[in-house]
C-alpha cells in the first residue's frame, strides 16, 4: 500500500491521518475509455480516407477543412476523455484513523461528500457479483452504521474482501473505551495481510 | 457570411476555454495529491494548448470562399 503523507483532503482534521485511499477498479474506466478509443479509430480512418481520395484526385472535401474538422473532433475527444477521468479519479473513499470519507463526483458540477465515524460502524460486508468482477477481483463493500445514514457503499472497488477485512481490523484496533489507537498501530493493523 | 462563421467559431473557442478552466479547476482544487495534480495539469495544458493552436491555425487557413462556392455554388 502507498504512503499517503503527501495527500490531503478538504476538511481533514489536524490530528487525522489518511490510512488508505480507494478509487474504483480500473476496469470501470477501461469500459468508458473504450468509447474514446472507438472515436479515435473512426477519426483516424476518416482522415486516412480523405487523404487517399485526395491523392487519387477525388477531392470530396477541402483538405484543410478536413484537417480542421479532424482536429476539432480530436479536441472534443480529448476533453471528453478528461471528463471521464475526472468522474473516475474524484470518486474516492478515504479511510482515516478516525472515519471513512466518501467523495463522489456525481456529475460535472455535482460533488457529494459524506462521512462515517469508525465508532458508528456495526458491520462490514463485501459483494462480488458477476463473471468479470470475480475474475478481476472487484466489487462493493457495504458498511452498516448506527447513524442516520444506515449504510455506506464503496462501489466497484478493487479487492473488496481485503478492504472489508482491513476495516474490520481497524475497528477492532480501537481500545475498549472507543479511543483511537496510535496512528502507527492503526496503519500496521490496516496493512496486516 | 464570413462574420457568421467567425462568430460561431468564437463561441466554440469559448467553449474550449471554459472546458479547459473547468478541468484545471477540478484538478487543482480537489486533487488529494498536489504533486500528481501539478503533473496532470501540466500534461493537460501543454496538449490542449497545442491542439487549440493547431485548431486556430487550421481554421484561419481554410479557404472559406472556395469551400462555400463549392457547397452552395456561390461565394461569400
Amino acid at each position: 500500500m502507498s504512503n499517503y503523507e503527501s495527500c490531503h483532503f478538504k476538511g481533514q482534521r489536524d490530528d487525522e491521518v489518511i490510512i488508505h485511499i480507494i478509487h474504483r477498479h480500473w476496469f470501470n474506466i477501461l469500459v468508458q475509455f473504450f468509447g474514446v478509443a472507438v472515436a479515435l479509430l473512426a477519426l483516424l480512418l476518416g482522415m486516412a480516407t480523405v487523404q487517399t481520395l485526395a491523392a487519387q484526385g477525388n477531392i470530396i472535401i477541402d483538405p484543410t477543412l478536413a484537417y480542421f474538422l479532424g482536429n476539432t473532433i480530436l479536441i472534443f475527444v480529448w476533453f471528453f476523455g478528461f471528463f471521464i477521468w475526472i468522474d473516475y479519479w474524484f470518486d474516492v473513499w478515504i479511510i482515516t484513523n478516525q472515519r471513512i470519507v466518501n467523495i463522489e463526483q456525481k456529475a460535472l458540477f455535482v460533488r457529494e461528500i459524506s462521512e462515517l465515524h469508525l465508532d458508528k460502524v456495526q458491520d462490514v460486508t463485501s459483494e462480488i457479483t458477476g463473471l468479470i468482477p470475480s475474475i478481476l477481483n472487484y466489487g462493493d463493500v457495504v458498511v452498516q452504521t448506527a447513524g442516520e445514514q444506515d449504510y455506506f457503499r464503496f462501489r466497484r472497488i478493487p479487492d473488496p474482501n481485503g478492504i472489508k477485512d482491513a476495516i474490520m481490523r481497524l475497528i477492532q484496533a480501537r481500545t475498549p473505551q472507543g479511543d483511537l489507537a496510535p496512528t502507527d498501530t492503526i496503519k500496521a493493523v490496516f496493512r496486516k495481510p | 457570411m464570413a462574420s457568421i462563421i467567425f462568430a460561431f467559431y468564437g463561441v466554440l473557442f469559448l467553449g474550449y476555454l471554459f472546458a479547459t478552466l473547468f478541468i484545471v479547476f477540478h484538478f487543482s482544487r480537489y486533487s488529494l495529491s498536489k504533486t500528481g495534480a501539478s503533473a496532470i495539469i501540466t500534461l493537460f495544458l501543454v496538449t490542449t494548448g497545442a491542439l487549440l493552436l493547431a485548431n486556430v491555425s487550421l481554421f484561419l487557413a481554410i479557404p472559406w470562399n472556395t469551400v462555400f462556392a463549392s457547397v452552395f455554388n456561390t461565394s461569400l
